[in-house]
């Protein structure tokens, strides 16, 4: 009887653990790609200059660009695929 | 920065022509003959204080008096040693290959707008920690436009500042929120743009202080007595009352005595008036400008506007 508790007990831990991940594992690619967009936002708003979109004044920009690599490099690339949106959907979906 | 040095600066602005520099000068030399050290700086990148003290001016302070020297900004200097100083830091932070392409964006960015009231910024911010024991320090402005720009940069880059911070929080939160979920309470790494922000804040902050504390700031407003440069100063009074900047003294040059003054302090506020009186020679040279004091005494019968407003 003890045994049988016992698996019945494991059973839901393991069942509750898998939920939990699932769970977990939506909500944080949810959370995850909102940061992403976000992040996105952030350079856009600070880099915005460099292709043409009204920005902060230029001294913002240049004090923060130091910092700002991964966001100066992923501008750019949107703004070669621009021109080619099917291009850029494919490379997404890692197609060609 | 509190105001612990005993330092004064002394602004002035004002329409293209109406004698900023001539004003500056006389300022200046007259604080300087009654026993104050003083520095006088050009700002303008006309340069005028040249000519009017018959000397090479640059960077490098010049010895003109006792107790006065003057120095001329180079902003093109400001611009270049600025912008150096941005690519060495990225040259640092950033990978080979991207630092690699960042020259084609440097060369167009020293003609950017916004770029030459950042550069005369900084200088005023160097000027203030490198001359802390001058009693006065007499800045002759560039013109309006630029000189507008300058006082409202701090302003301007905070409510920037405030917006992008309120952003990156927001994604530090986010971020957070991840690590725990998938790390647990693995320590997160401290946000290099967030400090970087929290540093500009800062120093923006700083600045704009200084430019309202009454006791290290004062704005003179430079005008003739005519029509033109009437409008244009009112129109400086209002841009600068919307950064709440308030008009020390207002200097009214080539000033004749059938110019009546009195409809000026009815249409903006100023604490002080200085009448500075025609010459019938150009005020050239250091000699002219201090036989010009000695005479016409302009500084000894500056009035503020209540005294005016008691006597009438």
């Amino acid at each position: 009887m003890k045994k049988f508790t016992e698996k019945v007990k494991d059973k839901l831990i393991k069942g509750w653990n898998y939920y939990d991940s699932m769970a977990k594992s939506t909500m944080v690619e949810k959370i995850e790609y909102e940061l992403g967009e976000m992040e996105n936002m952030f350079g856009l708003i600070i880099l915005g200059s460099f292709v043409g979109l009204p920005s902060p004044p230029m001294n913002l920009t240049l004090d923060l660009l130091p910092e700002m690599e991964k966001h100066f490099i992923l501008m750019l690339n949107k703004v070669d695929t621009a021109e080619s949106p099917m291009s850029d959907l494919l490379s997404t979906f890692d197609v060609i | 920065m509190k105001h612990d040095s005993k330092t004064s600066c002394l602004f002035y602005l004002g329409k293209g022509g109406v004698g900023k520099s001539t004003s500056s000068a006389l300022t200046a030399l007259h604080l300087a003959q009654t026993g104050n050290d003083v520095l006088l700086v050009s700002m303008d990148p006309a340069h005028n204080l040249s000519d009017i003290f018959e000397s090479e001016l640059s960077e490098k302070p010049f010895q003109l008096t006792e107790n006065l020297e003057v120095k001329e900004i180079d902003i093109s200097y400001w611009i270049k040693k600025y912008l150096n100083e941005v690519e060495s830091q990225i040259r640092r932070t950033y990978s080979y290959l991207s630092a690699l392409n960042l020259e084609q964006y440097f060369g167009v960015i020293k003609y950017s707008p916004g770029i030459e009231e950042y550069a005369l910024l900084l200088a005023y911010k160097e000027i203030l920690n490198k001359y802390k024991e001058k009693d006065y320090i007499v800045f002759d402005m560039p013109p309006t436009a630029l000189t507008l720009k300058f006082f409202g940069l701090p302003e301007l880059s905070l409510l920037w500042l405030e917006k992008l911070l309120d952003l990156r929080n927001e994604i530090i939160k986010k971020r957070e929120i991840i690590t725990r979920v998938k790390f647990g309470d693995k320590e997160i790494e401290r946000d290099k743009i967030l400090n970087e922000l929290n540093q500009q804040v800062e120093s923006y902050r700083e600045v704009k202080e200084i430019f309202r504390d009454k006791a290290w700031t004062k704005i003179n407003l430079v005008m003739n007595p005519d029509k033109l440069s009437f409008s244009e100063s009112e129109l400086i009074v209002k841009k600068l009352n919307e950064f709440k900047f308030g008009i020390s003294d207002l200097i009214i040059n080539k000033y004749y005595p059938e110019f009546s003054y009195s409809h000026i302090s009815e249409r903006f506020t100023f604490r002080q008036m200085t009448l500075l009186p025609g010459s019938n020679i150009p005020l050239i040279g250091l000699q002219i400008l201090k036989k010009y004091l000695l005479q016409k005494a302009p500084f000894e019968n500056s009035f503020s506007t209540q005294d005016e407003m008691l006597e009438s």
